[in-house]
């Protein structure tokens, strides 16, 4: 079977009532339970596909009867919505239509959303008009956003700020001030948007105005979260359980990091966190605008989505250009940076005082952010030329005509100045004129003092000649005594040198007198030592001859009484020989 | 096979697989914190750790806890990048398994989608599907967009296709997926 067949055939079959298909396509596909099947499939898959434009969906009877939906405008996940015409009063409207039929959740949004929408009224919000939740899609009526264009004559339908291209930054400045001023709005009724993006925010196509829509995620009472009940992901303290709502892209930081369920609007503590939230949004819209790309953006990179950077304490990248490479005014980025601000009390306090900044900007007056002095003034010149220039000329004029003025009197007083010194300058030649003559008598009395004191000078001359001539011979006869006695002392100096030559020599003798007197002392201590030891080795050599000269006389002794012994024996034998016969 | 008996049978799964896949396409452009959720349950299926514990007897995989310990991770890594409020242990809470594991089923298929939708974008049509694609690389474009969030006007004039042919590209598109995950779901065997 070629492809053709195969799609006619679904075709065909997709055409006849649904509970006719499983025995129409058992006839087209006999013997194929698997193509059965997949055909089947397709089939039911066709009837629930994706809501496609121009497809309407029904409203219900009574609705469709006096709505018909001609085009679908925007599409979101849960909603689409359409242009339509209200037969009844004759006038193009808007139709949001909930794509749920009936769950209690999704008709307790849509009441939500009407609801805080309808509360605000506002040039630049788009107005409800109608909220239906019986039969059908759930829907809510607002105006429609288009104006009659002569030339195509047609009426032509707004867009949203995310698809229309601005046509340059004063035109992003004064869609951001148009929204702030309907969020300011919402906020004074209690009612909070949380959802500011640019895909929130309509163009009207000629007028080029911006206006707030889709209240969505609005609060607008208390508890507002504790009616959809959102899985708790992070509980905080004693503040309980908290709800992430929003879009990651836009979200501030505190939002992705979650509010409490139990935000109560009417209170002012939470007002001031719900109020902060939606500045945070309206710079994020002045952001995309200019830089074509939303605050947070999901990192392949490192794995990270928006939600989790806009959750950490990252800043949007800096604003310095926008996407067409244009630099963005810095007094615009500071208003946009401290609607961004990460800590809520920085931001500005309302939504009002953001469109009130946007509207000086564009005014060309100073913001609260334009601090230099400098700045200001070139502003006021920039935003009143005519009269900046007619007050430079008067400057001008004026500095021109005092300073002539002054310069007048200026030459005047020069002159006089002048005047004035020409008068003096003549009394004092005349009194220059009296003090010459005064000056030539004077100086013939000093002439007269003068040759006198000549005479007298050249008398003393004489007489200093002559105490010269004197005073030569005393001073030669000084000279020669002088002479003389520097001979004497110059001789008594030789004798000097020659008594100190002997000084010296007497002293090298006395040293070397010194010196063999030591050694001579030293040799006469040896001399007394050798000496001393002379004599004891005298007295010792005495003491011996002494006992050798007692041993020597005892012995002269000993052998003269033996020689008397022996002469006594001598003596006797004699006489014993004498006596005795022989 | 009775025709009756088919529609019978098969109707329930017929429309939880078109939920399924619908739900899975569509442009998700305000968060809610179970979308939050489902998108750190994406990365963790990402991170294999389902791959691991889908080996686990069912009573031992304890989901709830890795998931709980995978997303007290990331935010310490959040708060290593800055200031960041302390986050304590015992105050991250996840919703219950059953919760837990629709959606991660959800961000499964979600995955599947996405890569189904590349293979459309190269042109490639998978083998088992009986009815013909045509316009494989445009389908593929157009679901793209789809996916991304754009209208389907915006679709058409980035494919530069008429609005009925950007329309008919996203159901056709759609419609193959349906059928695809019917097949991989082996429903009946259509495969």
């Amino acid at each position: 079977m070629t492809e053709a067949a195969i799609r006619d055939k679904l075709a065909r079959i997709s055409g006849r009532p649904e509970g006719e298909w499983a025995r129409r396509v058992e006839q087209e596909f006999p013997g194929d339970p698997a193509m059965r099947l997949q055909a089947l499939l397709w089939l039911h898959a066709d009837k629930e596909g994706p809501e496609l434009e121009g497809a309407p969906p029904s409203l219900g009877e009574a609705a469709d009867e006096r709505y018909e939906l001609t085009l679908r405008i925007d599409s979101s996940v849960t909603t689409s919505v359409w242009q339509a015409y209200d037969r009844r009063l004759g006038r193009n409207v808007a139709i949001k239509v909930f794509h749920g039929h009936g769950e209690s959740e999704a008709l307790e949004q849509v009441l939500a959303e009407a609801r805080a929408a309808s509360d605000v009224v506002s040039e630049h919000v788009v107005r409800v008009l109608d909220v239906q939740v019986g039969d059908g899609h759930p829907y809510i009526v607002m105006e429609l956003v288009s104006e009659y264009d002569a030339d195509k004559g047609d009426v032509m339908l707004g867009a949203t700020a995310a698809s229309t291209r601005p046509r340059n930054i004063d035109e992003v400045a004064r869609w951001v001030m148009h929204v702030a001023r309907g969020v300011h709005e919402a906020h004074l009724r209690n009612v909070f948007h949380r959802d500011l993006k640019p895909r929130n925010v309509l163009i009207t196509p000629n007028s080029r105005r911006a206006r707030v829509a889709d209240f969505g995620l609005a609060v607008s009472g208390t508890s507002p979260d504790a009616s959809h009940p959102a899985i708790t992901l992070l509980k905080r303290g004693p503040s309980g359980p908290v709800s992430v709502r929003g879009t990651p892209e836009y979200m501030a930081p505190e939002q992705a990091r979650g509010l409490p369920l139990t935000l109560d609007a009417r209170s002012a503590d939470d007002r001031a966190v719900l109020v902060a939230i939606d500045v945070w949004g309206l710079g994020a819209i002045a952001y995309e605008l200019l830089a074509g790309k939303p605050p947070w953006l999901g990192r392949r990179a490192d794995d990270l989505s928006a939600w989790e950077i806009a959750a950490s304490t990252e800043r949007p990248a800096r604003l310095d250009r926008t996407r067409d490479g244009e630099r963005i005014p810095a007094r615009l980025r500071r208003v946009v940076e401290k609607a961004m601000a990460t800590d809520p009390r920085a931001r500005y306090s309302s939504a009002a005082a953001l469109a009130n900044e946007l509207q000086a900007y564009l005014a060309k007056r100073p913001t609260t952010q334009d601090r230099a002095r400098v700045l200001r003034i070139a502003l006021w010149i920039r935003r009143n030329p005519q009269l900046a220039l007619t007050v430079f000329l008067i400057v001008l004029l004026t500095s021109w005509a005092v300073g002539a003025r002054a310069r007048v009197a200026d030459l005047r007083e020069q002159r006089d100045a002048l005047d004035r010194a020409v008068a003096a300058q003549k009394a004092e030649q005349a009194l220059l004129d009296r003090t010459v003559e005064q000056a030539r008598a004077a100086l013939a009395v000093t002439q007269g003092k003068l040759r006198a004191e000549r005479e007298n000078l050249t008398a003393l001359e004489r007489s200093v000649a002559e105490e010269r001539a004197e005073y030569q011979s005393v001073l030669e006869a000084k000279d020669l005594a002088l002479r003389e006695a520097t001979s004497a002392t110059r001789q008594l100096v030789e004798k000097l040198e020659a008594a100190r030559r002997e000084i010296r020599t007497a002293d090298a003798a006395r040293a070397a007198a010194e010196k063999s007197l030591g050694e001579a002392r030293r040799e006469a201590d040896k001399a007394v030592k050798d000496r001393e030891r002379s004599r004891k080795e005298r007295e010792a050599a005495r003491a011996e001859r002494d006992a050798l000269q007692r041993e020597r006389d005892a012995a002269i002794a000993e052998r003269e009484a033996a020689e008397r012994r022996l002469r006594a024996l001598e003596a006797e034998r004699t006489r014993r020989a004498r006596t005795s016969p022989p | 096979m009775n025709t009756q008996h088919v529609d019978d049978q098969m109707a329930a799964q017929f429309e939880r697989i078109i939920r399924r896949v619908k739900s899975s396409m569509n442009y998700r452009g305000s968060y809610s914190t179970r979308d939050i959720l489902g998108s750190l349950v994406a990365r963790w299926l990402h991170s294999g750790e389902w791959e691991r514990l889908k080996l686990l007897p069912a009573e031992d995989r304890r989901i709830g806890e890795s998931v709980r310990r995978f997303i007290l991770d990331r935010m310490d890594q959040l708060r290593r990048r800055g200031e960041h409020d302390q986050i304590p242990e015992d105050l991250v809470a996840v919703p219950d398994e059953a919760t837990l594991v629709e959606l991660i089923e959800a961000a499964e298929l979600r995955a599947w989608i996405e890569a189904r939708i590349a293979d459309l974008e190269a042109g490639v049509v998978d083998p088992r599907m009986r009815i013909p694609l045509a316009h494989v690389a445009d389908v593929g474009r157009a679901l793209r967009l789809h996916m991304k969030g754009n209208t389907q006007r915006e679709i058409a004039a980035a494919l530069g296709i008429s609005l009925g042919a950007a329309n008919k590209r996203i159901l056709e598109g759609t419609n193959y997926l349906v059928v695809l995950q019917g097949i991989e779901a082996g429903l009946g065997g259509i495969g």
